[in-house]
């Protein structure tokens, strides 16, 4: 099928080095050196993403801050009438001390989950690596942990509430959250490519993980050896350890289960990226 | 010196009818509810049933070329360059390539229309694979060669559709790439924009880059390409010169549109 084709005159001295496309071969730079070359593409995706948030609300980054504001109150309404107790903190700060957390994982969490579905259109047309996007869905939505963070120092300051030392573990405890969200996002975006049933779970699972997760209680009320063993829910970690490091050990001291909710986000963290290398090639044809 | 800078061996790549791995689970489950009632036949949509959308294609591009690839919808032209550009692999044989391919490119693919212009410059040619200050670099030449200098900073969903594609294919032709493969972009926009693509294709491959063009129309396919060849269901069935494919290609439309009856049948 080869024919004589004309000399083309290039300033070629000499040809660019060869790449094989086979079948089942991968673009070779599919390793995570990869995410390195394509760094600038991870920054604009989570630039862009932060940028057109909040572009088209009316009160725009205070989104951010009403959420938690809202479901604040209205759990300290319903601890007043049940009478929950969480010990030495006052009611709406020590819920506060969860919501932040949990504000940004759902908001990150389902951002990730949706992430490769609402890149289909670049997916189809041009390679990159793939992992980019839930990366960029993740890292993007921590803005909402910074604005709904600024709400924590007046809280602290109207209930009279000294931070402690714990506070330099903060950080420690954002990264948790960040890979919480992406760890259990890698999954559910994979499996959205396939099942578009995900959209539709999602809602139901992120409202039970809330249930599950001691925002409006406190896990310390949880008989043992059940808090250890719902530390397997990441975000048990998470709450507890951001609360800890917040309000210091008045509210809650640390525990087996932070370390049981660790081991669980690098086992979904690695289980994740296997999964998705897995299917990475797929994608294109699936999605 | 001139080189082989694509070489296409016996390319196959074949896709399972509808969903096929949705349809798998939904199956499994019911025929896991039906069994009591009605014994499974023979699934019609199981995996073994392939369509192929490309079969046995073995054809070379020397470097500087500009080729056009002509056929009928499905034929089976874009999922060549998508198995080109490794968005998807080949079921069966091998591609060869020397040099960066630049990503497929239709019109605007990763615009996001409440980003601006120069916003989206930023954005697409980020996606396609060029670092921030490569763009930074080459801003002021896409914007020019775009023309769409006072709308810069305005968001793209203003943009009539024409400055949208403009603004398109002065990214994607600015890329720092050995191969450039194009799918019917040229189709759109008005005659003197689409001279300046023209022009710019050719410089392209003057400068020894290859370019792949997708296209019906025939106007570019031969004032532009020194080859063609031509796709029928998934198979190479004719290269040549520009002239002839365009002629083989319309006697195959005419004979397809004078008997529509027979292939209904």
């Amino acid at each position: 099928m080869t024919e004589a084709v004309r000399a083309p005159s290039g300033p070629y001295a000499d040809p660019p080095p060869m790449t094989v496309i086979e079948a089942g071969s991968t673009a070779d730079d599919r390793g995570f050196r990869a995410l390195w070359t394509h760094r600038d593409l991870f920054y604009m995706l989570a630039v862009r993403d932060v940028k057109l948030r909040y572009q088209h609300t009316a009160v725009g980054a205070a989104w951010a801050l009403i959420q938690p504001l809202l479901i604040m109150l209205v759990l300290t309404i319903f601890a007043t009438a049940v009478g929950v107790h969480v010990g030495n903190i006052p009611y709406p700060l020590y819920v506060m001390g969860g919501l932040v957390p949990w504000t940004y994982f759902t908001h990150a969490f389902t951002s990730t989950t949706n992430s490769l579905v609402s890149h289909s259109g670049i997916i189809q047309k041009i390679y990159f690596p793939r992992l980019i996007i839930p990366l960029a869905a993740t890292v993007a939505g921590s803005i909402d942990f910074l604005v709904a963070g600024l709400l924590l120092p007046f809280f602290m300051v109207a209930y009279g509430v000294r931070p402690t030392l714990t506070l330099f573990a903060i950080p420690a405890f954002v990264v948790m959250a960040l890979a919480a969200a992406f760890a259990l996002g890698l999954w559910l975006a994979v499996l959205n490519v396939r099942y578009r049933d995900v959209v539709n779970a999602l809602p139901f699972f992120t409202q039970l993980l809330f249930f599950a997760t001691p925002i409006a209680y406190s896990s310390e009320r949880i008989p043992e050896p059940w808090r250890t063993i719902v530390g397997l829910n990441p975000m048990v970690g998470v709450v507890d350890g951001f609360r800890w490091a917040l309000l210091g050990a008045r509210a809650t001291a640390l525990h087996m289960s932070t370390l049981v909710s660790v081991g669980s986000i690098i086992a979904l963290l690695i289980g994740g990226l296997w999964y998705f290398r897995r299917h990475e090639p797929a994608f294109a044809d699936e999605i | 010196m001139s080189y082989t800078a694509i070489s296409v061996q016996e390319v196959g790549k074949s896709f399972a009818f509808g969903y096929d791995k949705t349809r798998g689970a939904r199956q499994a489950l019911e025929q896991a509810l039906r069994t009591p009632f009605r014994k499974a036949g023979p699934d019609p949509m199981s995996s073994s049933e392939r369509f192929w959308a490309l079969r046995d294609v073995s054809f070379e591009v020397a470097a500087g070329e500009i080729v056009g690839i002509v056929g009928h919808n499905g034929a089976g032209k874009s999922v060549l360059l998508k198995l080109i550009s490794q968005v998807t692999s080949p079921t069966l044989g091998r591609i060869e390539i020397r040099g960066r391919v630049a990503p497929l490119l239709e019109v605007g693919t990763g615009f996001h229309p409440d980003l601006t212009g120069r916003e989206n410059i930023y954005l697409n040619g980020v996606i396609l694979g060029m670092r921030r200050e490569e763009v930074h670099r080459r801003v002021d030449e896409i914007v020019a060669f775009a023309s769409i200098g006072p709308f810069l900073d305005m968001p793209i969903k203003r943009y009539s559709s024409g400055m949208r594609m403009r603004l398109a294919f002065a990214v994607a032709a600015h890329l720092d790439r050995d191969i450039f493969l194009l799918d019917e972009v040229l189709a759109v926009g008005d005659r003197d924009f689409q001279d300046k693509c023209l022009g710019r294709l050719r410089a392209l491959a003057a400068d020894g880059r290859t370019v792949l063009l997708v296209s019906h129309g025939d106007y570019h396919i031969e004032s532009l390409c020194s080859r063609a060849v031509l796709f029928d269901h998934g198979q190479l069935v004719a290269a040549g010169r520009p002239a002839e494919i365009n002629k083989i290609y319309e006697t195959m439309r005419n004979k397809a549109a004078d008997a529509p009856e027979g292939e209904s049948r």
